[in-house]
């Protein structure tokens, strides 16, 4: 059950581990103790399985003598956090480094369980299995399908936090995802298409994405694929759809914002208070947007999250730091500390990364366009630090004399992402949020998105 | 508190409880992973880790009904409660008539050796420090290198497996690796940033290599070239030829893909489908392999198989489960991300067979090198059409390189690329990745759109 009893039993534990770091006399140390339940159902054609798990442990970081040590442990006793503790100690005071003193907050205790409509922990698996078999009904009574994968994942997240700050701070949600992919053929063409639909407000997803709907939208994706031709590469206006561009800004640009980064020569570098992007152009880190995969009120150093304006009507505000960053960069730290579990240190990554809307209706962003392309989703992309970019497109078609023509598959899209940012000379006034989870060496669960935006010219690498 | 275990005591200990909970079959596997770990950050020495990891992940049937549960340690409680959990899951879900039942003990075991040192096993915190150290100083030795990331790290890991058949086994391996993430950055230029990245078995990686050959590429990209949008023949290096190759062909050489009805070989099997000059080979028992093992994610014993032999589809990798499903034997190919996982088909150490094409030869004429692409897992699986950021592609003519072309979009269509446009295979195999052995690879007439 979720209930405070347990709360008070990690705090007294976490505490123990404080009480001994004050004594080694460190800079800073703190505490992360984290359970995770997680389950997941997948359906594989006919086969189904269910998969469970309970991830638990606690992670120590020591800063002392310039240097940062790292240690976990999987068992939740005194003991083995204590044995924890020096060894992070231990190795981090073997060192003189050169980091910066982090960021110091103030005492604070803090309890918060992120809203829920109806608790994963209160629906029983039949009805889970149930809702996803529907799903998969729905999705083979194509004849082209020829394959479905369907994966649903839930996770119950508890975090407790204690530093030598004296800040207590514990935190809960419950985050649902779900992909489904469908690979279908037709007269020798092979195609495949996927959906990914998430939420972090409980076993929800299928009130927030009805499942006939989300079938027929997966369908229709697949349909499309079957029917597209290969466009031409080259350079083009593009409208980007909502997913698209949420992909952009988070793959293209929020790399190039995350601190550590910068620190390492982002182009991001020396830009705060320059023009990095057209004056439409508005994009932020949010940490309150309503039900994103990124919604936090702490981040895993126990830093209280805020927004990171990274871009305001064009010109470069904000960097996403965590406490050693905002040290470095003499800001106010955002909040942007996360790791993929216990066993990894937090790096400076993403929450919910957005696109402001703008003005325009939608429509008018295709009016001008003599032949350019629209592109509505992707299969990922990838940037280097030089601000070069890639995202793969997965459904797109191509605009002709200001309307929306035949399908093409398989471009990608490709740039440098400022000089893109650039050429955006139109943002539409609708939004919305997607789900993913990012890679940094380590997962975390985020969300992108944004309104339609027109971009004067692209290059579009196809055939 | 419940007294030390050895990892295989309580993973038969599982398996029983599970027999006990109601299942008709039980499978567990343990795996523990100690180490440190030294992370480089933007010119500095980033984190100092200490690496504790343990879980157990048990698989049970119940009749035709499979479910499957894990938790982090070893807390006798904690395992016993995941058992049920296990078995209330398979008890929720629909029945697999696919479902054969898991393996049953190999007759034999490879013993490949090259899998455990004890120098590394040994090895005291403050050397994988001492080597991080030394290779940041000495990437930053060269003017205008940046260190964007990379790091050191030393492993020792201990897995187990064990089921209601008989299968128990027990490994143990070591593992080390030296990475570096650099660019240059200079008068308002900055290169792409070149990972470079060593790891073995049983020594510490030569950091002056990696360092090296990371330094050389960014400064191929100090200088620059332009090509107008067309095509060219390219030449692969190792690493993209790889990440290509394994979103597309390796993909439609794993068994699940195969039997699902999804994979571009399924109609191909005893057919040219690639090139006489590609070879594939997966081999689970290679000597010193970054993945080598003596039994798999189930307990079956690893092995070498030619999957495409001189260009013709012979072999796909399977575990149990899919292998029985097509009518064959598991290759040995179950693999698990971790305890948290179920195994499934995946390859072990992955190798592209040499050619005969020296350097030289490999670089007449006028080529697009590309050293690393941005984007080859958004390539199409199903039909192998990518479209990759090639960052950086250095412009070479009659071997000497002209500059980097900066935003070479190159596209194309894998599958009908290694079956047709295949001119020659390098002599030279490398590491871009631990277990993965791959040659250079001289592609015509491949699309490449720029900027221009």
């Amino acid at each position: 059950m979720r209930g405070e009893g347990s709360v008070s039993e990690y705090k007294d534990l976490l505490y123990k581990g404080v009480e001994e770091a004050a004594r080694l006399g460190v800079e800073f140390a703190d505490f992360r103790l984290e359970k995770t339940r997680f389950t997941a159902i997948e359906r594989r054609d006919d086969s189904t399985s269910i998969s469970s798990g309970y991830d638990y442990g606690v992670a120590v970081r020591v800063f002392v003598n310039g240097s940062l040590g790292f240690a976990f442990t999987t068992r939740l006793t005194r003991d083995a956090i204590i044995n924890a503790l020096r060894r992070a100690y231990s190795m981090a005071r073997s060192v003189q480094g050169d980091l910066p003193k982090p960021v110091l907050m103030n005492p604070l205790e803090d309890y918060y369980e992120a809203p829920v409509k109806r608790s994963v922990l209160d629906t029983p698996i039949d009805t889970k299995v149930k809702d996803l078999l529907e799903l998969d009904k729905m999705l083979s009574s194509k004849p082209e399908v020829k394959s479905r994968i369907i994966r649903y994942v839930e996770r119950v997240e508890e975090r407790h936090y204690a530093s030598t700050e004296e800040r207590y701070l514990t935190e809960k949600r419950e985050l649902v995802y779900a992909y489904a992919s469908v690979f279908g053929t037709r007269e020798g063409v092979r195609a495949s298409a996927h959906i990914v639909r998430g939420t972090i407000k409980g076993y929800t997803l299928w009130d927030k994405y009805p499942l006939e709907e989300t079938a027929k939208e997966l369908l229709n994706r697949l349909e499309v694929q079957l029917r597209a031709k290969t466009p031409k590469p080259g350079n083009y206006p593009v409208v980007l759809a909502p997913e698209a561009l949420g992909v952009f800004v988070h793959e293209a640009f929020g790399h190039l914002a995350e601190a550590d980064l910068v620190a390492s020569g982002s182009v991001l570098r020396d830009k705060r208070g320059k023009q990095v992007a057209s004056e439409l152009v508005t994009i932020v880190d949010d940490p309150a947007v309503d039900d994103g995969f990124g919604t936090i009120k702490y981040d895993d150093e126990g830093v209280r999250t805020a927004r990171a304006v990274i871009v305001e009507k064009g010109i470069h505000r904000d960097i996403m730091t965590d406490r050693l960053h905002a040290s470095m960069f003499d800001v106010d730290p955002t909040g942007n500390g996360r790791a993929e579990s216990f066993r990894y240190s937090p790096l400076v990554r993403m929450r919910n990364t957005v696109m402001l809307p703008g003005d325009y209706e939608v429509d008018e962003l295709f009016r001008d366009i003599k032949y350019g392309y629209y592109i509505i989703s992707t299969g990922g992309g990838q940037t280097n630090l030089d601000g070069s970019f890639q995202v793969g497109v997965e459904e797109a078609y191509e605009i002709v004399n200001g309307e929306i023509g035949e399908p093409v598959r398989n471009l990608s899209i490709a740039g440098n992402t400022l000089e893109t940012l650039f050429n955006i000379d139109a943002v539409a006034k609708d939004f919305q949020l997607f789900y993913g989870r990012c890679g940094k060496g380590q997962l975390v669960y985020v969300s992108d998105g944004g309104p339609h935006v027109r971009v004067r010219r692209m290059t579009v690498g196809g055939r | 508190m419940s007294g030390r275990i050895e990892p295989i005591e309580l993973a038969v200990l599982a398996v029983r409880w599970a027999i006990h909970e109601g299942a008709t079959e039980a499978e567990a596997f343990t795996l523990i992973e100690r180490g440190y770990r030294v992370s480089l950050r933007a010119n500095k020495i980033g984190s100092l880790e200490v690496i504790d990891d343990a879980g157990i992940g048990i698989r049970v049937a119940v009749g035709k009904r499979l479910g499957f549960s894990y938790v982090t340690g070893f807390d006798r409680e904690a395992v016993r409660e995941a058992v049920r959990n296990a078995v209330r899951q398979a008890r929720a879900s629909p029945e697999d008539n696919e479902w054969r039942g898991l393996p049953d003990p190999s007759p034999s075991y490879p013993e490949p050796g090259n899998m455990y040192s004890t120098a590394l096993a040994y090895m005291e915190p403050s050397t994988v420090l001492e080597n991080a150290k030394y290779m940041l100083d000495k990437a930053l030795e060269t003017k205008d290198v940046q260190v964007v990331g990379g790091g050191t790290g030393v492993y020792v890991i201990e897995r187990t497996v064990t089921n209601s058949n008989g299968v128990y086994r027990v490994d143990s391996g070591t593992f080390s690796f030296a990475a570096i993430d650099l660019l240059i950055k200079s008068s308002g230029v900055t290169t792409p940033a070149i990972y470079e990245l060593d790891s073995s078995r049983v020594s510490f990686p030569s950091i002056d290599n990696i360092v090296e050959r990371a330094v050389e590429k960014a400064k191929l990209c100090t200088k620059r070239a332009n090509v107008p949008t067309g095509r060219y023949t390219v030449v692969l290096s190792p690493g993209p030829f790889y990440e290509l190759l394994a979103s597309t062909v390796l993909y439609s050489l794993r068994g699940d893909v195969f039997v699902q009805g999804r994979s571009f070989y399924g109609d191909k099997v005893g057919q040219q489908a690639l090139s006489s000059k590609i070879t594939i080979v997966d081999d689970g028992a290679l000597k010193g392999g970054d993945n080598t093992w003596r039994f798999d994610g189930e307990g079956v014993a690893t092995s070498r198989k030619i999957l495409v032999e001189k260009g013709v589809v012979k072999n796909f990798i399977y575990d149990t489960y899919w292998g029985r499903r097509a009518g064959k034997d598991s290759t040995g190919n179950a693999v698990r991300a971790g305890y948290a996982s179920k195994p499934s088909p995946g390859f072990t150490n992955t190798i592209v067979e040499p050619g005969d094409a020296v350097p030289e030869e490999l670089l007449e004429g006028r080529v697009l090198v590309v050293y690393q692409v941005q984007g080859a897992h958004t390539a199409n699986s199903d039909t192998g059409e990518y479209s990759v950021l090639a960052n950086p592609a250095i412009l070479y003519e009659n071997g000497e390189p002209k500059g980097w072309v900066p935003g070479a979009v190159v596209s194309g269509n894998m599958y009908r690329e290694v079956r047709d446009n295949v001119e020659l295979v390098g002599k030279v195999v490398e590491k871009p990745y631990p277990g993965v052995y791959m040659p250079w690879i001289r592609l015509r007439e491949i699309t490449v759109a720029s900027k221009s």
